[in-house]
């Protein structure tokens, strides 16, 4: 799969009654000018990423969007449970709506012209390498020319609930920070040796695994870690690699971050000759793990 | 107490009709008589049940089914008189 | 290698288990309950679909694992290393998560209390693959009444990439508030409590619950079984309304289109559907315009399942493939007996229970959202029973 655009925003909110969100309308106003009215913050994370990694360029008819997220439309969610366990009350149709998961792919592919095949999946931390996965079924099958894969989390507030709900609350010292963020590539099948080329998600259910598929692969100029790796990790990737690599926050972090790191890999582009390929990995706070190939010859 | 239809009451419904359809304009874009569907607010079928529920929930007036919905959004001044009628 | 379907379940309100929901099926029971939620400020009574009562005491999670268990129950420990898990549903633990923030609004009040304590749309999948040693590709599907469907449909594709040897997909919708309160909202419940489909007189939808489970695997089940093969689907997206489908219909039809094409087959071989049928307004309309143009003037015998159980939302999908294959390898086609066509509409259903022929079956599921799936499932040779 070649990478024909990426796109991510990695926002750092820190926790506390005061916390405060910023302001997306401004990042889907660069791309759509009138107001997309009646759409939740969830929403527009979807819509915000998807119009920037696009950036206003043709979209091939055949492109397939494939959405992911751990947790969904949290805040909304939250609202309808408060109306009809709290207040006792109908849940608002508008909220109702925009808790499907649908909602949000149902206003980026009206907004994009697309009438294709569109999913949104999730596998706890892993959620967004399920997305790319999936992408990568149809496009290598041929059922499509283009995937546009997206995966965002929202931090719902209050931040002291949300802490509650990642199981954060009662960590010591809790967490200062949450992030939250909408990462995106648009991947178009390899059809010559140029450009920034992804391989299949590759899942891995442990460390022995891992060791036994990494010894199976060609070298990796660069591992990047989307956790910080324990010490039998980082000897484990030592061993396989000159150089490795963590892209981690010290924040609480949202369901989709892995998809922030490996954005930012394929920004990097941490390759040099004549080793042109790096790899990316991630794996959830119990496995299992998934690597990426991020290469610049075809996967 | 809301038994007679006032300039007060009209107001409040087109604050509401505004807050429930997150639209831009404000409460003074709408007219009186001017038809709350099909014309120039250009509300949907998800529009109307966000009206008919917070109607409801404010003035416990119950408008069900979309006949009665398009009967009673023909204007804020028929909305309103609904409401001062069902409340009476 | 092609696709079987090596076991199917279905528990819904017609029975817990495959046996007794085709026999229901077949026997046109439709088994409503109202419900009252007097907890409401504003009393409400609705008929809803109920799962009988389960009986063993196991909680909602226990109920998945006993139901993951009889259908991985043939399969070896490296079988199940090879076998891909899938589960859909519009809620997920809804209705837990409902029940524990209720718990918390008694405990700590509604200050403290944490709406929507559970998230996680994955955790379920999780939990039941670290159970029985599945496969690590743990997909969820998230896309309303279309989830397990599609769930299906990406099964078929895994396995087809030599991914997994095996998919257990999984429709799972559980009664909770949100949901129930939610159609009610939108007024989308029929009144008058019964599901006429592509009626004249149809005025809405029943809710219900259910599990429905699909065991998909790579080559042919054992002999003595009835050979189903998935032959492909397609999803398609209509974006004209949120909440509604576009009443001419083309959209559905090409997804219908797409998915005939991906099983290399022609409108005319099809010999059966099981409609998604809403009996919604404009939802029939627009799944009655799609059949239209898919199939020209001969639109196979037709029949809809949700008049018995209910809309079961992101479980309908695996649920009514579930209980359609179990239907036809009893060699019988269901029927909607009862109810009379719309002449508006051009459908038809089936009026009465008859043998069903060999051959492919489109399955029609449409979702808000605009997301719509179509697959084909092809019942090959003769409709001999396991």
């Amino acid at each position: 799969m070649r990478v024909r655009a990426h796109y991510s925003l990695l926002n750092e909110i820190e926790s506390g009654p005061n916390a405060t969100l910023p302001a997306l309308e401004p990042l889907i106003a660069r791309w759509h000018h009138t107001r997309i009215r009646r759409i939740d913050r969830y929403i527009q994370l979807c819509v915000a990423g998807g119009l920037n990694c696009i950036a206003g360029q043709p979209l091939h008819p055949q492109t397939g969007v494939y959405l992911a997220s751990r947790v969904g439309a949290v805040s909304t969610s939250a609202k309808t449970m408060i109306q009809t366990e709290q207040k006792a009350e109908m849940p608002k149709p508008l909220h109702f709506v925009n808790t499907l998961g649908n909602s949000a792919g149902f206003y980026l592919t009206q907004l994009l012209g697309l009438t294709g095949t569109a999913v949104v999946v999730s596998q706890e931390w892993l959620s967004f390498e399920s997305a790319l996965l999936h992408a990568w079924l149809d496009l290598q099958q041929g059922r499509i020319d283009c995937a546009l894969v997206g995966g965002f989390d929202e931090v719902p507030l209050p931040t002291s609930h949300q802490l509650e709900r990642l199981d954060q609350a009662h960590i010591s010292p809790p967490p200062t920070h949450l992030t939250e963020g909408t990462h995106w590539l648009l991947l178009e099948r390899s059809t010559s040796p140029s450009g920034t080329n992804l391989g299949a998600p590759h899942w891995l259910a442990d460390s022995q695994e891992l060791d036994q598929w990494l010894q199976q692969q060609k070298p990796f100029a660069c591992i990047q870690t989307s956790f910080t790796p324990d010490s039998a990790e980082a000897e484990l990737l030592a061993r396989h690699t000159d150089h490795h690599q963590a892209f981690t926050r010290t924040a609480a972090l949202h369901g989709v971050f892995s998809g922030a790191a490996l954005v930012h890999l394929v920004e990097q582009s941490p390759v040099r000759a004549p080793i042109r390929r790096a790899l990316h990995l991630t794996r959830g706070p119990e496995g299992p793990y998934c690597a990426v190939i991020v290469s610049l010859e075809p996967v | 107490m809301i038994d007679a239809v006032t300039d007060e009451l009209k107001l409040a419904l087109k604050q509401m009709i505004v807050e429930e359809c997150d639209k831009d304009f404000g409460p003074e874009f709408i007219r009186d008589d001017m038809p709350l569907l099909g014309g120039d607010l250009d509300l949907d079928s998800l529009d109307v049940l966000q009206i008919c529920m917070a109607v409801k929930n404010q003035y416990d007036v119950r408008i069900e089914g979309s006949g009665d919905a398009r009967k009673a959004l023909k204007s804020i001044n028929v909305l309103a008189q609904t409401i001062v009628d069902a409340r009476r | 290698m092609p696709t079987f379907i090596h076991h199917m379940d279905a528990h819904c309100a017609l029975g817990l288990g495959l046996e007794a929901s085709v026999a229901g099926v077949l026997a046109a029971q439709q088994p409503v309950t109202e419900l009252a939620f007097d907890q409401q400020r504003d009393p409400v009574r609705m008929p809803y679909c109920v799962l009988p009562e389960d009986t063993s005491g196991d909680d909602f999670y226990q109920y998945l694992e006993r139901i993951c268990a009889r259908a991985l129950d043939g399969l070896s420990a490296q079988q199940r290393q090879r076998t891909a898990l899938l589960l859909g549903s519009s809620s997920f633990d809804m209705q837990v998560a409902e029940a524990r923030y209720r718990d918390d609004l008694a405990r700590r009040g509604p200050e403290q209390a944490v709406p929507m304590p559970i998230v996680g749309y994955g955790k379920l999948a999780q939990h039941l693959g670290n159970r029985f040693g599945l496969s690590q590709q743990r997909h969820s599907y998230s896309t309303a009444c279309t989830s397990s469907a599609n769930a299906i449909l990406y099964g078929h594709r895994l396995l087809g990439a030599g991914l997994a040897d095996y998919a257990l997909v999984l429709g799972v919708e559980r009664f909770n508030h949100t949901s129930v309160l939610g159609f009610h909202g939108l007024g989308l419940i029929s009144p008058t409590q019964r599901m006429r489909p592509f009626a004249r007189e149809r005025d809405g939808l029943l809710l219900g619950e259910a599990v429905g489970t699909v065991l998909l695997g790579r080559g042919t089940p054992a002999a003595g079984a009835p050979r189903l093969r998935l032959c492909g689907g397609a999803i398609g997206t209509d974006n004209h309304s949120l909440t509604a489908a576009n009443t001419d219909g083309q959209q559905l039809a090409q997804v219908i289109q797409l998915a005939l094409a991906d099983s290399d087959l022609n409108p005319q071989d099809v010999v059966g559907v099981k409609v998604h049928g809403t009996a919604s307004l404009k939802n029939d309309e627009a799944e009655a315009a799609a059949m239209t143009t898919a199939f020209g003037g001969s639109i196979p015998p037709a029949f809809a399942l949700k008049p018995f159980v209910g809309h079961t939302l992101g479980a309908c999908g695996a649920l009514e493939v579930a209980l359609t294959l179990g239907c036809l390898s009893q060699g019988t086609l269901p029927a909607n007996p009862g109810i009379e066509p719309d002449a508006a509409l051009a459908v038809t259903l089936n009026q009465s229970v008859q043998a069903a022929r060999p051959g492919p079956y489109l399955f029609n599921c449409f979702a808000f959202g605009g997301n719509n799936n179509a697959l084909i499932i092809s019942l090959e040779g003769e409709g001999n029973t396991p």
